[in-house]
């Protein structure tokens, strides 16, 4: 057959299950709406008590937004092969004759499907229960810049997913080292500029950094002196790590995969 | 095997799986890097509107999201027990027919869990000098409130744990949920007068309310909080200590129920890939 369409047909049936998924357990419309508005609610009135300006609160809405595609990344992305190699999975995935990255890409797609309809609950709420302003500056940009920053992130996910298969429980413990310390470090609530440029800089590697701070300049043009790069600038460096992410997860994914072999431990479970 | 041996054991269990995977001094680092990052986005979160690193306000939810984190790492990670034993190890029905009560077993687990959870409070409890936080600590209520916490905090970690023998995937979101009401809820990074009137009604119903007031007297000196300034010293604990009791006899009542309800089902084992 084929090894494009082969490749197509794998993206499509990886895919079908997150999307088809939500529809057939629909609880999600509960504990992944309200839960995440939960924390958003206290992060807004951590920022009332301050009596800071209601744009801050806009801050929270559209890092907690973001925070689920994260979560996404570090929990259905990134953890996604270890899980399956804990339930003997992995082995299926291997023997089929389709690209592992077009398994990862229909994960990514899915995901994105399926994420996008539980951030955009978690928006709607939040601008109706908080009466958050979002004034879209450049609806073009924003686009540009929401896309292309999922692009990064879920090629960072991807590259995770291949890393995370030489642990066994590291996974776990290395995804949930990197949710707070990364909403702290990303600027998840608040501008990372805030944080001096260096620590910026560097942060600037997690694709949510520059995603949010371009996204804050657009939806809150009052927040541009806080703004760390040119939104511009900071959607081109979004684009290269999108590939770069890309290129090293396809590279780590063949090398670990070699290694597993070698040693054995591909269908080594509970480790 | 008597009860002080189960508790040991179970203990040991837990400390076990929460530390083999690394090296001591990794996952010493870990313990303590997750609470850090959650309290420095706080400290992030006021310099950006006050334009400063020191403050009453500052002082005020820097301390509540320290002692947050016993009751967040506990609640979650105790949430997850059953779950593990049942879909990752597969290893429930082992215990369940041993000689030690699951109860017993997962009150034994919860003991380690709050005091590992500790040490991270410790942690940023001296970090906070960086940020000039004036403690005034009374350690007498302190021990109080660390104690009588670990009733109320096992409890409702218990009470998940009954919740999730008779689910199949939600055991991170209950846990999730609960902790993320006692968060919005209990005055533990702002004020429970800044609630609206109904909501801060429904905190009086939280024991975490009491605590994080009694907490916050105990570190800092007073409590800043007009809504529960208004409640003695006596007061809190009372209100504390009965509502951490009633809430781990309900703990121990829907434990009871799920159980019975997971055996008649033939749920107790189930095995759904999750």
């Amino acid at each position: 057959m084929n090894t494009v369409l082969l490749n197509l047909r794998a993206i499509r049936g990886r895919a079908y299950p997150r999307i088809v998924g939500l529809m057939r357990e629909p609880s999600w419309m509960f504990w992944e709406t309200v839960l995440p508005l939960l924390s958003i609610s206290a992060f807004i009135y951590v920022y009332r008590s301050l009596n800071a300006p209601a744009m801050y609160e806009g801050f929270v809405v559209l890092g907690g937004v973001m925070t689920t595609y994260w979560l996404n990344v570090l929990w259905s992305m990134a953890a996604q092969l270890y899980w399956e190699k804990e339930t003997a999975n992995l082995q299926l995935y291997l023997a089929a004759p389709m690209s592992k990255m077009s398994i990862l890409a229909g994960m990514a797609f899915g995901a994105i499907v399926s994420t996008t309809l539980r951030a955009t609950a978690i928006l709607i709420l939040g601008i109706f229960v908080f009466h958050v302003n979002f004034v879209i500056s450049s609806p073009i940009l924003l686009v540009l810049v929401f896309v292309v920053a999922l692009f990064a992130l879920y090629g960072m996910g991807m590259l995770f997913a291949s890393l995370y298969l030489m642990w066994g429980r590291e996974a776990w413990y290395l995804n949930n080292l990197l949710q707070e310390p990364v909403y702290f470090l990303s600027g998840q609530y608040f501008p990372v500029k805030a944080l001096g440029n260096i620590v910026a800089a560097a942060a600037s590697i997690i694709p949510l950094t520059l995603g949010l701070d371009a996204m804050r300049q657009i939806l809150f043009p009052e927040s541009i002196p806080w703004g760390f790069l040119n939104p511009w600038v900071e959607l081109g460096i979004l684009a290269l790590l999108s590939i770069v992410f890309i290129i090293w997860a396809k590279y780590a994914l063949d090398r670990i995969e070699y290694l597993g072999r070698v040693k054995g431990t591909l269908t080594m479970r509970w480790q | 095997m008597s009860t002080k041996n189960e508790l040991k054991t179970a203990m040991w269990l837990e400390f076990q799986i929460e530390s083999n995977w690394t090296s001591p001094f990794i996952f010493a680092i870990y313990n303590i890097f997750k609470p850090v990052g959650a309290a420095l986005l706080l400290v992030a979160m006021f310099y950006v509107v006050a334009g400063k690193w020191t403050g009453n306000s500052l002082a005020f939810m820097y301390v509540g999201n320290a002692f947050y984190m016993i009751l967040a790492q506990t609640l979650f990670s105790i949430g997850w027990i059953v779950h593990d034993d049942r879909e990752h190890y597969s290893t429930l029905r082992y215990l369940y027919i041993s000689p030690t009560p699951y109860f017993r077993y997962l009150v034994g687990r919860s003991i380690t869990r709050y005091t590992l959870s500790i040490v991270p409070m410790l942690v940023l409890l001296l970090l906070g000098l960086l940020f000039k936080i004036e403690y005034k600590f009374n350690i007498l209520l302190l021990g109080f409130a660390l104690l009588i916490g670990f009733v109320f905090i096992v409890g409702t970690a218990l009470l998940i744990s009954g919740i999730n023998l008779l689910t199949a995937r939600h055991a991170g979101a209950i846990g999730e949920a609960f902790a993320g009401i006692f968060y919005l809820a209990s005055g533990v990074v702002f004020p429970v007068s800044l609630l609206p009137a109904w909501a801060q009604q429904i905190a009086l119903g939280f024991p975490t309310t009491y605590w994080f007031s009694i907490i916050r007297i105990a570190v800092l000196g007073h409590e800043a909080d007009t809504f529960m300034a208004s409640f003695s010293l006596l007061e809190l604990c009372l209100y504390l200590t009965l509502l951490s009791f009633v809430y781990f006899l309900i703990a121990f009542l829907v434990f009871k129920f799920a159980d019975t309800v997971a055996r008649k089902l033939g749920i107790l084992d189930m095995s759904t890939t999750y």
